[in-house]
């Protein structure tokens, strides 16, 4: 019964993370996939996951820039988080290799359909890239959030999961600081309540994937009676590096550690949204444009 | 069991990583694949026109089929992209230049004319433009042929050595390259 209860969760773990790069029991595709790429073509293959995750990341953190001066306030929220993939995140340019033209080509990312098949140096003999192996329209995620204040305007985010080892499972951990302050109150004339926010965020799983991501901004909320507005502008970073090994047939030795890095492609957004208090239970959604679109969206406990 | 049990509700309770309404997997995975076999030649004496000397003197068989060894059975389509010539282990004097044939299913793949065996000390594909080395697209057809659908014996290689400014000591590697798409789910 732990056998099978251990092979489930760890199935269902392996099909949610599908960017793990390990010794699993049971081989992804996606891994099979990215193990024949060489390094440049794999962070192009790869770059929109790296980017969608990254904006996921860098989602949800506020749902209103109301804070006191001083007083305890505390809420939980479960947030979750979505990234559309649109058709820009499912082509890139890679290069094929010798005896075939170096020249780039436009080809399928993870996200994308089929690899394109490009000529050789006489009928008969062709290359093809790897096929995209994941179909989706969004990228989800979702993560814990605790926000506690208030001091002198002030509030700290947290969003922190350690999940331990479980069998060949590595060790996966979440972590997230922030902080807000609310800056209207300098300015009373100022019919909105307005906050400055500036977070940053890690996401390991053992040595396989490590991710972070920084952002700063201001966001301004109003409220009406149980419901609040809220808007913001926010700059951002982010970046994931995987590791694998390369079983190509090409570049590298079949064999060799290849360690990625790659930056998160959306830097900026403007997000709006709304936030329902009914009391200590609190519902909100809001919508994130920048170089992709985002939703995020929740449930939270507290005051 | 207990202890599983409440790591997976912290896990899916605190933390819920998931790529929902999505499919993984639905197209074919391309692995590339290669098989590499090599012909010694030691040929102690210069070979004078016109004759050749067959290397190995019983012919070599490659089995194709073994491209297909990475996918554990799981095969979709396979195809040939390419194929490599290396020489390693020469010891043919600077000078020795020599001619010959390389053989698929005794037709003639590649020509070599008055070439130094060093000109392959790097892999060179078949494909390249290299003086003195001609690919012939009938032999070239047999090996793609022969890699879609592999023969039950092998691809039969071998080959014909001569003539000779020299003696000839060299090893010679011969590698081909494959696709296998592997059937999706």
């Amino acid at each position: 019964m732990s056998k099978i209860f251990n092979t489930r969760l760890y199935g269902i773990v392996l099909t949610l993370l599908a960017f793990i790069f390990s010794n699993a029991q049971a081989q992804s595709p996606i891994e099979d996939a990215v193990k024949q790429l060489t390094s440049d073509n794999a962070k192009g293959y790869l770059q929109p996951l790296a980017t969608s995750f990254g904006a996921n990341l860098n989602s949800g953190m506020y749902h209103s820039a109301s804070i006191g001066e001083m007083g305890f306030s505390c809420r939980f929220d479960i947030v979750g988080m979505a990234t559309s993939i649109g058709s820009a995140e499912k082509k890139y340019n890679a290069i094929a290799p010798l005896p075939f033209s170096q020249e780039p080509v436009e080809t399928a990312t993870l996200f994308g359909g089929l690899g394109t098949v490009v000529d050789g140096p006489v009928p008969g003999v062709e290359y093809q890239f790897q096929n995209g192996q994941v179909k989706t329209d969004y990228i989800l995620f979702a993560a814990p959030q605790l926000t506690i204040g208030d001091v002198y305007y002030s509030q700290v985010v947290i969003r922190y999961v350690p999940v331990p080892k479980i069998g060949d499972f590595p060790k996966t951990t979440l972590f997230g600081f922030g902080a807000r302050h609310n800056v209207s109150h300098y300015f009373p004339f100022v019919p909105l309540d307005v906050a400055a926010n500036i977070y940053y965020q890690t996401f390991k799983i053992g040595d396989l994937l490590n991710a972070k991501s920084f952002s700063f901004g201001a966001e301004a909320s109003k409220s009406f009676s149980v419901l609040t507005l809220y808007g913001g502008l926010q700059y951002e970073s982010s970046s994931m590096d995987v590791s694998y090994e390369y079983q190509g047939q090409y570049g590298p030795s079949m064999g060799t550690k290849i360690n990625l890095s790659m930056d998160g492609k959306n830097n900026f957004r403007f997000i709006a949204g709304a936030n329902i208090n009914l009391f200590v239970l609190n519902l909100f959604a809001d919508v994130n444009i920048g170089s992709m679109t985002m939703f995020s969206g929740g449930i939270g406990f507290g005051f | 069991m207990k202890k599983n049990t409440i790591i997976a509700t912290a896990l899916f309770g605190s933390l819920l990583f998931f790529i929902i309404g999505c499919e993984i997997g639905t197209n074919p995975i391309i692995l590339d694949s290669s098989i590499s076999e090599n012909i010694t030649i030691n040929q102690t004496t210069v070979i004078p026109p016109p004759y050749e000397v067959p290397f190995p003197v019983s012919p070599l068989y490659v089995d194709t089929k073994t491209l297909q060894d990475v996918t554990g059975g799981n095969v979709e389509k396979i195809s040939f992209y390419n194929m490599t010539l290396m020489v390693d282990n020469n010891t043919t004097p600077d000078t020795g230049k020599i001619t010959g044939r390389l053989m698929a299913n005794d037709t003639v793949l590649v020509s070599i004319t008055n070439l130094s065996p060093s000109v392959f000390s790097t892999e060179h594909s078949i494909f390249e433009t290299i003086a003195g080395f001609h690919l012939n697209n009938d032999g070239l057809g047999i090996v793609l042929r022969a890699v879609k659908n592999p023969p039950p014996g092998g691809l039969k290689m071998q080959l014909f050595l001569g003539p000779t400014n020299s003696p000839a000591h060299f090893r010679l590697w011969i590698k081909v390259y494959g696709q296998i798409q592997t059937k999706a789910k």
